[in-house]
């Protein structure tokens, strides 16, 4: 996206604080298993895109954002979240 | 009631910040600025500058602590001169980017090698580029007030640009005269408290910070324009400040950005910066006495540089010498900077004068009456002719 | 979304996948609260999207900058609110060591994260003062030939009331230490070990499992200066084997066995004089 000058707040230093939908980064992605889940709540708190929300039913991934790293699935103490192959 | 003390440069300077106000301070020393910074921390310890004072490590972390004062709201100062100028160096240009209007006194002084603890203008000549504002001093008077109103430039919502004041070191910083120091009252009247709306980190008001808004990655053509702008609304500025200034304390510095002084029926003038503009007088005045048509102008501004009150002076006169105390090295014609910018500056006048360049100065070195003679004398030959016979001299070179 | 207000580091931004850093970041401001400005963003930083107000001067001023907002704050009246500065490895310890250290010895009143990668990693991976023995890096592609800078034990010798150091997978160790910096006041030192699988060539699943491999091996050990009195915050009975650490991380896959035993015994010998230290006071 292009700025007129005139439009540019004055003062900005330099920043890269845009964001993306990062989801389509990802070849591999979260597949979790709910009847397996604790809600220990250790995989909301190890993402680094802050993608996992727990709800009352259990983790929910916002796959616009995920980047398919694995952490989650790495650190869930039970196992449940296993990494599938994203669909197109 | 204002007073009258004898101060130096650097002891005016000091007092004008102490006038100022500032929230936050910054001092390292290097010759010739020690006074500057020693008195600063005298002023500090006794109470009368309440600020908060930071004896930095070395210069770059000095500016450091000014910039980030600065981008948290306050009113700043530092000072500084050549290896400490040119180690901040990469802080500096960081500042106008920002926008964050910060004061600085530099005490010129030659950078090594070879250098010299004697004036040289190098040092703040090499920020020209980067988007900082530049005036040139000529006494200990004109310190302080240039002290009180860059603060007023700096700060005004036209301009919001960090200024640079140039105080030649020993030549100026260490020669003291009568100055009339003018009363804290009357300063506040005319300087009121800073209070930034544009970039001010703050918890509650992230407006800028607001990641949704796509980044500006990118856009640096269009912020440097708006900062060439800025450099353009201050001409005006540094002229209504000047203008006001002289209301209120009785005292201008010709119109802010230069001085004519008895250029009126001048065929040729000489431009000075810095203190060699007092020497300049006393020649002027000599020759004008024997009749000689010579006028003289203090370039106070570098920048903005006064291009449109130059070319009124360049279409009344035959001929112009500029007086570098710089050099380039390889430049166009071997001139100084100076002499470049202003040939740039009277470039597409229809009738433009000769120009002629001199370097003087250098590492110090005294600017005499005779050099002044001679410079006045071969300008007002090239303006009887119409004919240059060297473009830039080297004026006190021993060969 | 939901998500966005709990967060002050938002989803979207630049880091690799498996960067350690944001996780770091929210756990720091989820203690800390909003009511902080931010100095410096580490070198990868800027790809984090944040939600508070920050400012930063590149690498080469990471304390001082902070320390104009500090005294800037206290002219102001505004001292209710947090400062603090992030810095990379490689800011800490090699461009701006000097800036730290007298930063330090002012005692400004600050907390300072160095956020260790343990090379230069936003640039393609080059080896700062801080990256490991021993390892690789596009600079230093035969390894490593001198010993990392033991940074959080010279901060502690700067006479400042809190020095710290912390890894994402210990986080309730984590969250114990930044409550308690939190409260102090003067100038604070954390020291956090950030895997990086891109720098360290690493599985992007395995971050936060090599921070916890770190300390069980020894190579990490995490303790805490108290106004120069010594604690080890995590003492366990049996330590693993300092390959498993090295094995997974294809930045130390060249070195032979006799590589992996000199640095085996290096480790031993520091943590043996670690534990000598623990209780007493080091200055």
């Amino acid at each position: 996206m292009s700025y007129k000058y005139q439009e540019i707040p004055i003062g900005l230093a330099a920043s890269a604080r845009t964001r993306r939908y990062t989801g389509s980064w990802s070849i591999y992605r979260p597949d979790t298993d709910l009847d397996t889940c604790t809600k220990c709540n250790l995989c909301v708190m190890y993402c680094p895109d802050a993608c996992i929300e727990m709800t009352d039913d259990g983790p929910v991934t916002d796959f616009n954002y995920c980047k398919g790293c694995g952490i989650c699935a790495n650190e869930c103490p039970v196992s449940a979240i296993t990494m599938v192959r994203a669909e197109e | 009631m204002a007073e009258w003390e004898i101060m130096d440069g650097n002891d005016a300077a000091a007092k004008g910040v102490v006038l100022s106000r500032p929230d936050v301070i910054s001092i390292f020393p290097i010759t010739p600025n020690t006074t500057l910074i020693n008195g600063l921390a005298a002023y500090t310890a006794s109470g009368e500058l309440k600020a908060q004072n930071v004896v930095a490590e070395n210069e770059h972390a000095a500016i450091s602590v000014i910039a980030g004062a600065a981008a948290a709201g306050a009113r700043t100062f530092t000072a500084s001169a050549s290896q400490g100028v040119v180690f901040m160096e990469e802080v500096l240009w960081m500042i106008p980017g920002s926008r964050l209007p910060l004061v600085m006194a530099i005490c010129n002084r030659s950078i090594s090698n070879p250098g010299s603890l004697l004036p040289t203008h190098s040092d703040s000549l090499l920020q020209r580029d980067n988007g900082w504002l530049q005036l040139y001093l000529e006494n200990a008077q004109e310190c302080i007030d240039t002290t009180i109103q860059s603060y007023k430039i700096a700060e005004d919502k036209r301009v919001l640009l960090p200024i640079h004041y140039c105080i030649d070191g020993y030549t100026l910083s260490a020669c003291a005269m009568p100055v009339n120091v003018p009363d804290q009252e009357e300063v506040d009247e005319f300087l009121p408290p800073y209070k930034p709306d544009h970039f001010y980190l703050d918890p509650d008001n992230v407006k800028l910070m607001e990641p949704n808004v796509p980044g500006y990655r990118g856009s640096e053509t269009e912020m440097r324009y708006k900062i060439s702008v800025a450099q353009d609304n201050a001409r005006e500025v540094i002229k209504e400040v000047n203008e006001e200034f002289g209301k209120k304390f009785g005292r201008t510095y010709g119109n802010g950005l230069i001085e004519e002084y008895k250029c009126e029926d001048a065929e040729g003038v000489l431009i000075t910066m810095g203190s060699m503009t007092g020497t300049a007088r006393v020649v002027i005045d000599e020759l004008q006495e024997q009749g000689k048509p010579i006028g003289l102008v203090n370039l106070r501004s570098f920048r903005p540089f006064p291009t449109e009150d130059l070319r009124k002076v360049a279409r009344k006169v035959k001929a112009i010498g500029f007086i570098d105390r710089n050099f380039s090295h390889g430049s166009a014609a071997g001139g100084g900077i100076g002499t470049i910018e202003t040939s740039r500056a009277l470039y597409h006048l229809d009738d433009r004068p000769k120009l002629l360049g001199f370097i003087a100065g250098i590492g110090g070195r005294d600017v005499t009456l005779d050099n002044m003679r001679h410079m006045a004398n071969r300008v007002l030959k090239v303006a009887e002719t119409g004919k240059v016979d060297k473009e830039v001299e080297w004026v006190q070179l021993r060969a | 979304m939901a998500i966005e207000e709990k967060n002050i580091i938002l989803s979207g931004g630049n880091t690799c996948p498996g960067c350690a850093g944001p996780i770091i970041h929210r756990m720091i401001y989820n203690v800390i609260g909003k009511n902080v400005i931010q100095f410096g963003g580490g070198g990868c930083g800027g790809g984090m999207p944040r939600l508070i107000p920050s400012y930063s001067l590149h690498h080469s001023g990471v304390a001082t900058g902070a320390t104009g907002i500090v005294k800037a704050l206290e002219a102001q009246g505004r001292t209710d609110i947090t400062v603090m500065t992030f810095a990379g490895d490689g800011a800490a310890s090699s461009t701006s060591f000097g800036k730290l250290s007298a930063a330090a010895l002012r005692n400004d009143n600050m907390i300072f994260f160095t956020c260790d990668n343990e090379a230069y990693m936003n640039t393609g991976v080059q080896k700062s003062e801080l990256t490991p023995y021993g390892a690789w890096t596009r600079t230093t592609p035969l390894g490593k030939d001198y010993r990392k800078m033991n940074l959080p034990m010279i901060m502690a010798f700067h006479y400042i009331p809190y020095v710290a150091t912390v890894t994402p997978a210990y986080h309730m160790d984590f969250v114990r230490k930044l409550k308690k910096a939190k409260d102090i006041e003067g100038f604070r030192y954390i020291h956090i070990l950030q895997p990086c699988p891109t720098g360290w060539r690493h599985d992007p699943s395995k971050s936060i499992e090599l921070s916890r491999l770190a300390v069980q091996t020894k190579m990490w050990p995490l303790y805490e200066i108290e106004n120069g009195e010594l604690s080890v915050t995590y003492k366990p009975r049996e330590f693993k084997p300092i390959s498993e650490y090295l094995r997974p991380q294809r930045r130390f896959r060249h070195l032979s066995e006799e590589g992996v035993e000199e640095i085996q015994k290096l480790q031993d010998a520091d943590w043996e004089k670690l534990l000598e230290k623990d209780g007493k006071n080091v200055w």
